[in-house]
Formats: structure tokens, sequence, C-alpha cells
């Protein structure tokens, strides 16, 4: 089985070092670190605007690319918030609170090599778990039928909301809405149409991509134009001393093995991901410290945790997207998009299949995350001047590609027109305090859901019990209850609280 | 007497029972199906119904627990990148993406209140040379150049 392991690696690398694969993840890395430093885009709608250029890529190059842009946000997002106190990412919004408080004491270049390495490592880390769990989950998914995938999925959903940002009820009431906006089009059992009013850019149903940019890449544009003018930020690109000293490193090994640990776990839930993980990292690197109030003032833990935490998690996330075929969050929604235009089922069938795909990808995030850490030390200071670009100059490039990326999918400006539907929606539903990310994972499960609904009442002609007769079913529902109590139960509703806050 | 605490669960309450019962009733015409072959309209209408219930439990939240506003709503950005969107969907099937292009950079600029004229046709041309260049000849997009393709 170790040996296995070894070998499956081997052919991952092999498909992934050849020099055109290499390429493509510089390329990603690249733009996932332009966008993490720049506030005004995430790895959301530039994973979505990319897709149509994507279509005309090998599979693995692609996905290569795509991953790489997920992961290098992490990265990018980092060195913005600890030289200007600026997220360029929300997973590193608590490296701003410490990171910028040791800049501004002159440590700048100690919190950004501790960032850089602690991701680094935490990147390694994660690729190893993968590879480690993802083989015997997906064999374990082989077990599943439709009544196992359709208990997974409300498993999956209900998690999501749960562990989301924002409101509960609300997240659940996004996630029905995407489900519904996910079967809108031609029915598959019965050729039906439905709920498309005789549109005929719908006939098929709602594209990603027109949603996804509407509700992420034009709401957030929007959003930025409705603040006040940020001042210009006078940053001092001048960092000296990148390798943390002998104490820095005594100091943030413990965290940093913590953080890896906690992101990858948490980086598997549905929900989870990147964001959860860094804020529950510095939670608890604030919690077990000596002297917890240091926190706020440059104490390195609160760099060193956070930051592997939310880079083993982006690596970790794809653990279920590629075993057992459900995204964790929004970003993974994508993900599965990309696959399947691509014609490649996701789930546990891609290891068997197309082991050269599977394992390759994960190779590439170890070198992606290798190029990432040999490109981000060295090139900090060339990303920190592109802040000095006014946000004027940057958002009609923003919304021009963003168009662009819609327009070319099928050259239909019914398309443009429904990104418009979506922007307005997606503003509406912003102002009322409704995420979108539930709703993107509803959207891409409505159909599959809707399917292995039907096929298990084929199964068990027309009889519900059979998604508590089956055992693994059964458990899956159970747990769905047991997470559903535990909103109800007002304790842990008060941690989930705490830890988004701080 | 009822007082709304919490305008923004109210008005995403609206939302939900609005969306909810419009799913539910497009959805009349397509059959539910029986128990063992569930039909084309089951689903929709069991979210539908449910999407309502949220919308319900909202409503209630609203006037019993305190939550923000809606906050300040400024419409210029909004209606101008929408618009902005429009035109461009307009324009590139008809002029081709350098008019398009242009007019997107120029129009997506009076979304702020302070406008610069020359500053955002120089950003327009210098973006369009970069999307023709890039999008066009470096990628192979499918996209019209000019109106007569």
């Amino acid at each position: 089985m170790d040996l296995d392991l070894f070998q499956h690696l081997a052919t991952g690398f092999g498909a992934a070092l050849s020099l055109k694969n290499i390429g493509f993840a510089l390329l990603g890395c690249l733009l996932g670190t332009l966008v993490g430093v720049l506030p005004g885009i995430g790895p959301i709608p530039t994973i979505a605007m990319l897709l149509p250029i994507s279509f005309g890529l090998e599979p693995l190059s692609a996905l290569i690319m795509l991953a790489g842009i997920y992961y290098g946000a992490q990265y990018g997002g980092s060195t913005t918030s600890i030289l200007v106190n600026m997220p360029g990412e929300a997973s590193s919004i608590v490296t701003c609170i410490d990171g910028h408080q040791m800049a501004k004491q002159g440590r700048a270049g100690a919190a950004l090599g501790v960032a850089a390495l602690g991701s680094f490592f935490a990147g390694c880390f994660g690729t190893v778990f993968i590879a480690a769990f993802g083989l015997p989950l997906a064999i374990f998914a082989l077990r599943f039928n439709s009544p196992e995938y359709f208990s997974l999925m409300i498993l999956g959903l209900v998690t999501a909301t749960v562990l989301a940002h924002g409101s509960v009820v609300k997240a659940i009431g996004m996630v029905l809405v995407g489900l519904m906006l996910g079967i809108v089009g031609t029915d598959v059992d019965t050729g039906l149409q439905r709920y498309t009013f005789g549109i005929s850019a719908i006939w098929d149903g709602i594209d990603f991509l027109p949603l996804v940019i509407g509700m992420f890449g034009i709401v957030e544009i929007v959003r930025n134009l409705e603040q006040p003018a940020a001042q210009q930020i006078a940053v001092n690109t001048r960092i000296k001393g990148i390798w943390p000293t002998r104490k820095d490193f005594r100091d943030s090994w413990r965290p940093v093995l913590r953080g890896t640990a906690l992101g990858s776990i948490l980086g598997i839930l549905p929900g989870g991901g990147a964001l959860l993980s860094s804020f529950a990292s510095y939670t608890v690197e604030k919690k077990i410290a000596k002297n917890p109030s240091r926190f706020g003032k440059g104490a390195i833990e609160g760099v060193a945790g956070p930051e592997s935490a939310n880079n083993a998690a982006s690596q970790t996330s794809f653990i279920p997207l590629l075993t057992l075929g459900f995204p964790s969050n929004a970003i993974m929604a994508l993900m599965m998009g990309a696959m399947i235009i691509h014609g490649i089922e996701p789930g546990s069938a891609v290891m068997t299949k197309r082991p050269d795909l599977f394992w390759g990808m994960i190779a590439s995030m170890w070198i992606g995350n290798l190029m990432l850490l040999v490109i981000n030390l060295p090139l900090i200071g060339i990303w920190v001047r592109l802040l000095s670009v006014p946000y004027r100059l940057l958002y009609p490039a923003i919304l021009l590609f963003c168009l662009i990326g819609v327009y070319s999918t099928n050259t239909t400006a019914a398309q443009l027109v429904l990104t418009a539907a979506f922007a307005v929606f997606g503003y509406v539903m912003f102002r009322l305090g409704c995420e979108p990310a539930p709703l993107v994972l509803g959207f891409i499960l409505g159909p599959l859901m809707e399917e292995n609904l039907r096929r298990s009442l084929v199964l068990a002609r027309g009889d519900w019990m059979i998604f508590i007769e089956r055992p693994i079913s059964a458990t899956l529902l159970l747990l769905t209850v047991i997470v559903l109590g535990l909103i109800i139960f007002p304790q842990l509703r008060r941690k989930r609280e705490e830890t988004f806050q701080e | 007497m009822l007082r709304v605490k919490s305008p923004q669960d109210l008005g995403a309450a609206l939302v939900f029972i609005a969306f909810g019962l419009a799913g539910a009733c497009f959805a009349k015409d397509l059959a539910l199906g029986s128990g063992f072959r569930i039909g084309p309209g089951y689903f929709p209408t069991v979210l539908s119904w449910m999407i309502v219930g949220i919308g319900v439990i909202l409503a209630v939240r609203s006037v019993a627990i305190d939550g923000p506003g809606i906050g300040d709503v400024r419409l210029r950005p909004l209606l101008f990148i929408v618009g902005t969107i429009l035109l461009f969907a307009a324009l590139i099937q008809t002029a081709g993406l350098v008019i398009a292009s242009l007019a997107l950079t120029v129009t997506a600029a009076y979304a702020r209140r302070e406008v610069n004229l020359a500053e955002a046709l120089l950003l327009g041309a210098g973006l369009t040379v970069f999307v023709v260049a890039a999008f066009v000849y470096g990628l192979s997009q499918p996209l019209p150049l000019w109106w007569d393709r």
C-alpha cells in the first residue's frame, strides 16, 4: 500500500513535471498571487474568468492552472495583510492583526518569512495528506450508490451552511435558491422545460459563469465603488531580513504544526476551507498562549498559525471533490464545473480512470508551493508596488476581463444580460445580509441531487425508507441530524460567533 | 404593535417568500409524479415551499431579534456598472470588441463621481489594445473584432 503511494506520486510527478504543465502551474501561481495581492478581485471571479480560456487546454493543464490560482491567492493575500494592513483575500484577515503590527515594529521581513515558510510547510503536508487519505476515501466511495450520494449531499450542504460565515437560516435559504437555479432548463428525465419562460439562452440550464461572475465579480466591483475613495497608501518596499531569526523559528514552529493540523482537518469539512481555518487557528493560538495579551501587538504565533492553517486547508479542500465528487466550498464548486466541462466526472472514478490526472494535480500542488516560495519572497517588492495602482484604473479592466470571459464561453450576448441580472440579484442579497457562496454550492449540486433522489426511489421502488435502511446513508443522515442539533445547541453557536468575530 | 427590529432580515424574508411562491406557482404545470417515479415537478415544488418556510422564519425573526439595517445604499455605482454590462452586451454583437471595450471603459468611469474623461479614454485605448492582443490573437478566443465579422 505504501509502495503504491510512492508509485502513484511518481506517476503524478511524471505528468506534472512536463514543461508545459510546469508553465501552467507557474502561470496559475502568478495569477493567484496577483489577485491575492489586489484587494478588488478574489480567486472566485478569477477562476471563473479563466474557465473559457482553459477550455482549449488539456484537462490536466487546465486544472493545474486553476488550482494554482487558488493556493497562490492564499500566499498573495498574506503579503498585503502584513505590509499595508489590507487583506487582499478574506482568509488573510486575521494575518493583519499581528502581521501588520510586526511590520510597524520593523519586523515585516520576519513576518513575511514566517508566513511564507509556514505556508510552504503546510502546503507540502497538505499534498501528502491528500495523497494518503485520498486513496482510502476513494475506495470507500466505491461503495456509494445513489441513496448514499443523496444523503452525502444533504450532510454536506447542511454542514456548509453551519460553518459558513453569517446567518445559518439565510445560508440555508441561499442553498435552496441555488438548488432551484441549478435545475432550471430541460429536465433530463422527461425533456420538459422547467422555469425557462421561453428564453432560449437557458434551455440547457443556467450557465454557471454568468451566475458566478455576476454574484462575485461584479458585486465586488460595485461594493468597492460604494466605499469612499481610499487614500493612497504609502508602502515601504524596502524590507530587510526576510529570513526569520532563530528566536522566531523557536516561537513559530509549534504554531505552524498546530495550524497545519487544524487546517488540514477543517479543509475537508464542507463549508470549511481557508477562511474558517485561519480564524480557528488564531483563536487556538491565542487560547493556549502563555501570555495572550501579546496578541494584537505583533505576536509571531498569530501569523505563523493562521497562515499555515489557511494554506493547508486550501490543499485539503480538494479531498472531498476528488474522492466523493462533493465540492466543499464555492471555489471547489468552480473546479467541479471545470472538470465537468472537460468531460471528467468528479469523484472516485477520477482516481481509477484517470490516475495521471488525479496524481498529476496533487504533484502539481507541491511543485506550485515550491514555486510560490521561490517566486514570492524575492518578488515581494514588485507585488506590493502593484498596490499603488489606483482602483479607478483597475476596476474597468476587471470588468472588461469578466465580461470577455462570460461572452467567449458561447458568444451570445444573452449570457451578458444574465450576468447583469445576477449582479443585481447578488447586490440585493448582499444588502440583505445573504452570502452568495452557499448559493453557488446549491447551484452546482441541484441537478445531481435531484438525479440521485430519483434513482434512489426507483432503486427502492418508491420506498423512502431506503435512505435509512442502508447503513452508510443512515450514518450520513444521522450526522446531519447531529449537525443540525448543534446549531440549536446555543453554546456552540456562541463559539462559532466568537471565532468569526476575532 | 409589531416593530421591525431587523430590516435586513425582513428584506431577505420578502425576497425568499416571493422567490418560493413564484417557484411553486410556475411548477404547477409540472407533474409531481408518484412515490415510485417522482416527476419533474416534485423537486422544485418541495424546494419552493422550503424557501417559503425560510422566508417565514426570517420574517418572524425580523420582528423578534435586533439586527443590522440595510445600510447606506448608493445607486450610482450599481446603475452605471449594470448599464455598462448591458451596453457591452449590445455593442459586442453589433459593433465588435474594439468599440465595445472603449465604450465600456468610458461608461464604467461614470460609476464614480469624479470622472476624468481623458484618462478614461486613454485607459480604454490601452485596455483595448491589450485584450485584442491577448484574447483575440494570443488565446484565439472567438470574439468579433469589428462589426463586419
